[in-house]
């Protein structure tokens, strides 16, 4: 008896301490919503929060329609850690703030659709990487015109003002440098007030090689040690050997016409001469041309004497003529949306004369230093270039192709006649499984170079260890978040102030980047280009909340954010996609 | 004999139809887009189309359906998204590395597995039963990642035994033709993937060899072995060969295992064979690469089955093909 009166006991006592438990509970929700809350208001003047909190549930609480829970999308933990980290400490400083916000993870041929093509989301979180192309701001500036806010578009933000559009011909026609600066600059300063997107850290970019075995290294804008101009200007400190790449992503397709991602151009870019390219100082320097001059829309291009394909085949006018014909003929994914300016090309001998439909200042940079001359013996041939492999690739590049074992190798041997040989008697990509792969081979020096893009933060692994250079470099690349301007309440020029505001650009350099990183003043990095009296949109959750106010969103007692009543709509929605 | 081979043969067929059928449409179910993989800050999506036609993807799943299954009666395969070469290209070599990390793991677990097998049988419940079973159920039980991983902290990072990964030494001269698998070079890089696999599927063929020959001892002409005076030995001799017997059901199935098992190991060690292939394939929507390699394990698997089951009747007079 007195055992089941105690069993009995017991039950009402566990009965109790899990009703005092889930109590409990519930009240360790409700409290850190309140202190949060709090910071942000103890600030500002007590009356500030009052009328909020008066005008909205006492009088007319059932006008009030909420803010639904703002979604960025991001990659997944798994497949970008950095940019999930950031996309992470952003929605929780939104929330933090009062802006409900969660983040939405995705795979990447998702978030390419969504994003990319269908433009479904609210906030996309994106890490624009410093490829070669991007050292001239046009691929930036491009992004946000009118002409790419349509579906299949790559203005992600959708944020259209003429004002914009006619600065962006404005500095494509220039004629002059300064010119063009100066309607760059000013574009910059347009989308820093209509914050179509929130730049917030340019990352510095790490690179990594052999020292002990390699010298006569070159430093680069860019990534700063696996380049081109390292590619052809290391030279092996004791016998001749081939230079030896570590990378993960593997060579794809040696098609210069099919291939569709930048890994791949890499590659092609070293057994496939451009016309011009992009120098070690950001400069374009003459290649395959000896000399071009621009008049207008007029391109005159004469090519260096003596150059050969790797089959001994002379390089001509008419291959390059044939090559830009031929590249725009069969949509090359990498190339054809580049040379779609060109409205014709005549060759006679060594020399190209280019016709463009309008004077383009930027086509040096995009097009003629990144498009690769194509044999015309070679290619001529070919009518449907998706079903043809190029496994033994003819290019004029300094490295000519010798084998390549799938997801283990390639290699290139150097082409000793070139104008410009390489110092190494080859080049050879070697594939890893995995990164942590990759830093291993070079501390155990079995490769030369880190062909991987990393940030300047994964290689303190590598720091100290004997033999091996670490270079940095802060990167023209910008993280920044699109804000999709085609919905509410992205559409609000307060709404998008109020969250540039709110991300905690220093928190995510500290905790991301290890404090290795730069915090954006524009989406355009410094020197050249950027405009220099912008200052980024600084933290400031008391100014955020005043631009909120201001624009007459209502910050409801339980956490919900209402947007403004009708008769205190002080909403910006001007430069909203219509 | 004929009229069950042309069965059989017959059944093969039809099981390898089925296994295109189902991963045809299987991978195209699957939410995604090859050409949406490649579309980004890189690529403008305007170039989607042109990627999809390249690919063959915008005609209807039918007609795509109609032309692989005819190409592939033909042997084509189709050409790899990725690398833009023929499938078959880059199954051949991936299948022949993955064989040499495959069979001498198979040939290994299987000849441990019988002799320790035995060994332990002949003595069940000792304490060097126990310690030989233990150990390898303990390496079969432990995650094959961290396994692999461990491995190699130990041996290549720390010691510097082996080279860290891969299948050679990056860089040096390159071998051709069928002579590779046996430079050093490879062997070198060979070991420390190959011990690792083969001490994981050790314990299907232990145990297997230890429960039949605990049975075989027990039976009544063993007893009369005992009883005319046989060596140990010799006993042990007759009670293996009759022990072998489940060991050959049990090889298709490990077979497919030990490629399964492979992927894992593949990817911590970098070689470069099909387990890593299929991962590479998936992540990125390579249709072809991803049909092509699954077509490639089942068949294998497929005929690994047929195969076994026509020896057993050699070995087993009992079993009669009809």
């Amino acid at each position: 008896m007195p055992l089941q009166h105690r069993s009995q006991w017991a039950r009402w006592v566990a009965y109790v301490a899990v009703f005092a438990l889930i109590a409990a509970a519930c009240g360790d929700d409700e409290e850190p919503a309140t202190t949060a809350a709090a910071p942000a208001t103890t600030q500002a003047p007590a009356t500030t929060e009052a009328p909020a909190t008066t005008e909205a549930p006492m009088e007319e609480p059932e006008e009030l329609r909420p803010v639904p829970t703002l979604r960025i999308i991001t990659k997944t933990a798994a497949a970008g850690p950095p940019r999930y980290e950031q996309a992470r400490l952003i929605a929780e400083s939104w929330t933090a703030a009062g802006v409900p916000t969660e983040i939405e993870p995705v795979e990447d041929s998702e978030l390419g659709r969504r994003g990319f093509t269908v433009k479904d989301f609210d906030v996309y979180i994106i890490i624009y990487d410093p490829t070669t192309d991007r050292l001239d701001p046009e691929n930036f500036l491009a992004r946000f015109t009118t002409a790419k806010a349509v579906i299949d578009g790559s203005n992600l933000s959708g944020y259209t003002n003429p004002a914009y559009d006619d600065l962006y011909q404005a500095q494509v026609n220039a004629t002059t440098f300064e010119e063009r600066l100066a309607a760059v600059r000013e574009m910059q300063q347009l989308l820093h007030d209509h914050q179509p997107l929130a730049p917030f850290i340019h990352i510095v970019i790490g690179g990594a090689y052999n020292s002990a075995g390699w010298t006569n290294a070159t430093k680069s804008v860019g990534t700063p040690v696996y380049h081109f101009w390292n590619a052809i200007g290391l030279t092996p400190v004791g016998d001749p050997e081939p230079l030896v790449i570590g990378l993960t992503s593997g060579a794809q397709t040696l098609n210069p016409v099919v291939a569709a991602t930048s890994e791949a151009a890499v590659v092609i870019s070293h057994m496939y001469d451009p016309l011009l390219r992009i120098g070690p100082d950001g400069d374009l320097v003459n290649w395959s041309a000896s000399d071009y001059s621009i008049d207008g829309s007029t391109i005159s291009v004469t090519l260096r004497d003596g150059m050969t394909f790797h089959d001994g085949e002379a390089v001509t006018g008419e291959d390059v003529a044939f090559t830009f014909n031929y590249l725009v003929e069969k949509e090359s994914p990498l190339y054809g949306g580049r040379l779609s300016p060109i409205e014709s090309v005549t060759a006679e001998g060594n020399s190209v004369e280019i016709a463009l439909s309008a004077p383009n200042a930027a086509f040096a940079t995009t097009a003629l230093a990144q498009v690769p001359i194509l044999p015309q013996h070679v290619w001529s041939a070919i009518d449907d270039p998706s079903s043809f492999a190029n496994d033994d690739p003819i290019g004029s590049g300094p490295f000519k192709f010798e084998s390549r074992a799938l997801g283990e190798d390639l290699r290139l041997a150097a082409h000793t006649d070139h104008f410009s040989p390489p110092a190494a008697p080859g080049l050879v990509w070697v594939e890893f499984g995995s990164l942590d792969g990759v830093f291993a081979a070079l501390e155990a020096g079995e490769i030369d170079v880190l062909g991987d893009f990393v940030s300047l933060t994964q290689l303190a692994i590598l720091e100290g260890a004997e033999g091996i250079a670490i270079e940095s470099n802060t990167g023209h690349g910008v993280n920044a978040l699109h804000y999709n301007m085609r919905r509410e309440p992205f559409c609000d020029l307060h709404m998008r102030l109020a969250l540039s505001m709110l991300v905690p650009t220093e928190d995510m350099i500290d905790i991301v980047y290890e404090g290795v990183a730069a915090r954006s003043r524009g989406l355009i990095a410094p020197p050249l280009w950027a405009n220099p009296d912008l200052n980024g949109v600084p933290y400031d959750p008391d100014g955020a909340r005043g631009h909120l106010e201001a624009a007459g969103y209502v910050f409801g007692d339980d956490g919900t954010l209402y947007y403004p009543p009708s008769n205190a709509d002080n909403r910006d929605m001007s430069f909203c996609a219509s | 004999m004929t009229p069950y081979l042309t069965k059989r043969l017959g059944v093969m067929v039809f099981t390898l139809w089925i296994v295109v059928t189902v991963t045809f449409f299987l991978f195209r179910a699957v939410p995604g887009d090859p050409s949406l993989v490649l579309i980004g800050p890189e690529i403008e999506a305007s170039a989607a189309d042109s990627i999809r036609e390249s690919f063959g993807l915008d005609r209807s799943l039918g007609v795509q359906y109609w032309s692989y299954l005819t190409n592939a009666l033909q042997g084509d395969l189709g050409m790899s998204f990725r690398y833009r070469v023929p499938v078959s290209t880059v199954l051949s070599e991936k299948l022949a590395n993955t064989a040499v990390l495959v069979l001498p793991a198979m040939l290994v677990a299987f000849g441990l597995g019988a002799l320790l097998g035995s060994l332990t049988a002949s003595r069940p419940n000792s304490r060097l039963d126990r310690l030989i079973t233990q150990l390898f159920l303990s390496i079969k039980s432990a995650p094959s990642f961290w396994l692999a991983t461990m491995a190699l902290v130990i041996f290549s990072l720390s010691l510097g035994l082996t080279p860290s990964g891969g299948m050679t030494t990056p860089g040096a001269p390159r071998v051709e033709g069928f002579e590779r698998f046996f430079s050093g070079d490879v062997l070198s890089h060979l070991i420390l993937p190959l011990v690792i696999l083969a001490a994981i599927f050790t314990v299907e063929p232990l145990m297997t060899m230890r429960t039949s020959m605990i049975e075989i001892l027990n039976d009544d002409f063993l007893e009369f072995g005992h009883a005319k005076g046989f060596s140990r030995s010799r006993i042990t001799l007759h009670a293996a060969r009759n022990s072998l017997l489940p060991m050959v059901s049990l090889v298709p199935s490990i077979a497919g295992h030990l490629i399964a098992g492979s992927v894992i190991i593949e990817i911590v060690f970098s070689w470069p064979g099909m387990g890593r292939e299929i991962v590479d394939a998936v992540n990125r929507f390579d249709y072809p690469m991803m049909q092509g390699t699954f077509m490639a394990i089942a068949a294998l698997a497929i005929l690994v089955n047929a195969v076994a089951d026509i020896v057993y009747t050699y070995l087993d007079p009992r079993v009669r093909l009809t």
